[in-house]
């Protein structure tokens, strides 16, 4: 094993902010990349790796191609919190989720996650709450109202994930709107304080 | 810290193993050898400029990296003079105090995560960054710290 020194005091001498990763995931289409095109203080960035089935980082340095490999995209945007000293790092999953549920480095290091879904089709977020719920990632849902109006309640989406634990905030979002996209990171950050305050 | 983990015979361990990065080295040498028919599209010249940076070594550099650390460059980009000009962009683009993710910079450079990370790896090694994990284990359930968040992300 590459020894791993992790933190570097020098940085934080110098009065760095902190990172925190967030992620945001879904099916298909339910409006990742414009949630964290909303959410973000720069310009949206789109970062590639290259992931075999297995899910390994895997990349090349010689140009090898391969059948056994993908190259998947995620969005990134920040928000820096000067007051908390911390700099948000949100990370847009790749749609292909059969590659990314087995990437470790994705998950590994998140505080939690925002689920989103699309309710004219839920079945194709399923596999992101499966996910986060195996993995024993906090997450909360919010469903995007692509018509300006949701037919179903909180409830009723809740409800109709099957999400292990029912209290698991579900949100109605517009994931356009600046306010819409912070209330759900706002219900994340409820949610990991009250289960800090129970553990 | 022998070598237990490495399984090969004595015999295969030269002090140069053969390795795409050697290979790359050797193409530097020869500017014909770059532009050959069926190179990856990639821009091979300015692959072999970056990964000229790491000597041919084809361990692993020692620091470990992640697409969520967060790079602060220990030197100004002219302190890395000798360097590479993409290396110095580098480092002008993670100037302190901010600092960039290792997913921004890769973004902004336009290279996969994996060689990013590695090659900011061998940066690191090289003392000309420094590095910052996200938050983690104790922290990331510190009631006091995930507050000063929330009341700060509440007055966006
Ligand atoms: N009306 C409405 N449209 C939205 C909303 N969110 C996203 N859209 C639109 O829906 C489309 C898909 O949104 P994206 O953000 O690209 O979705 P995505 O999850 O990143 O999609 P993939 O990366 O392809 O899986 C875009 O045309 C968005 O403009 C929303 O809350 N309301
Ligand atoms: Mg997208």
């Amino acid at each position: 094993m590459p020894g791993y020194d992790g933190f570097d005091p020098s940085v934080a001498a110098a009065g760095q902010v902190s990172p925190v990763k967030i992620l945001v995931a879904g099916g298909f289409g339910v409006g990742k990349t414009t949630l964290v095109e909303t959410i973000s203080e720069i310009e949206p960035l789109r970062t590639e790796e290259r992931l075999t089935a297995a899910g390994v980082g895997v990349d090349d340095l010689d140009g090898i191609e391969s059948k056994a490999v993908t190259t998947v995209a995620m969005d990134f945007g920040r928000l820096t919190l000067a007051d908390a000293g911390v700099v948000l790092y949100l990370f847009g999953t790749p749609g292909q989720e059969r590659f990314w549920f087995m990437w470790d480095d994705l998950l590994s290091g998140a505080l939690g996650a925002l689920v989103l879904v699309d309710t004219r089709r839920l079945d194709r977020s399923f596999p992101a709450v499966d996910f986060f719920e195996s993995r024993g990632l906090p997450f909360v849902v919010g469903a995007n109202c692509f018509h300006g109006e949701q037919p179903y309640t909180a409830e009723e989406i809740g409800a109709a994930l099957h999400l292990r634990d029912p209290q698991t905030p579900v949100l109605l979002l517009d994931a356009r709107a600046r306010t819409d996209a912070r209330d759900v990171l706002l219900a994340l950050l409820d949610l990991l304080i009250s289960s800090a305050d129970a553990a | 810290m022998s070598e237990p983990e490495r399984p090969e015979s004595p015999a295969s361990q030269s002090p140069e193993p053969e390795s795409e990065v050697s290979e790359v080295e050797a193409s530097e040498t020869g500017p014909s050898a770059r532009e050959t028919p069926g190179e990856p599209r990639r821009g091979s010249r300015r692959r072999t400029r970056l990964y000229a940076l790491t000597d041919g070594r084809t361990a692993a550099p020692h620091t470990v990296l992640t697409m969520d650390t967060t790079i602060t460059a220990a030197v100004g980009a002219e302190g890395g003079g000798g360097l590479p000009t993409e290396w110095q962009a580098v480092l002008a683009m993670c100037a302190p105090p901010g600092g960039l993710a290792v997913a921004e910079i890769a973004a902004r450079m336009r290279i996969r995560l994996t060689p990013m990370t590695l090659l900011l790896g061998e940066l690191a090694d090289r003392g000309l960054i420094h590095h910052q994990p996200p938050l983690q284990g104790a922290e990331t359930t510190n009631v006091h710290m995930l507050m000063r968040i929330r009341d700060n992300l509440a007055r966006i």
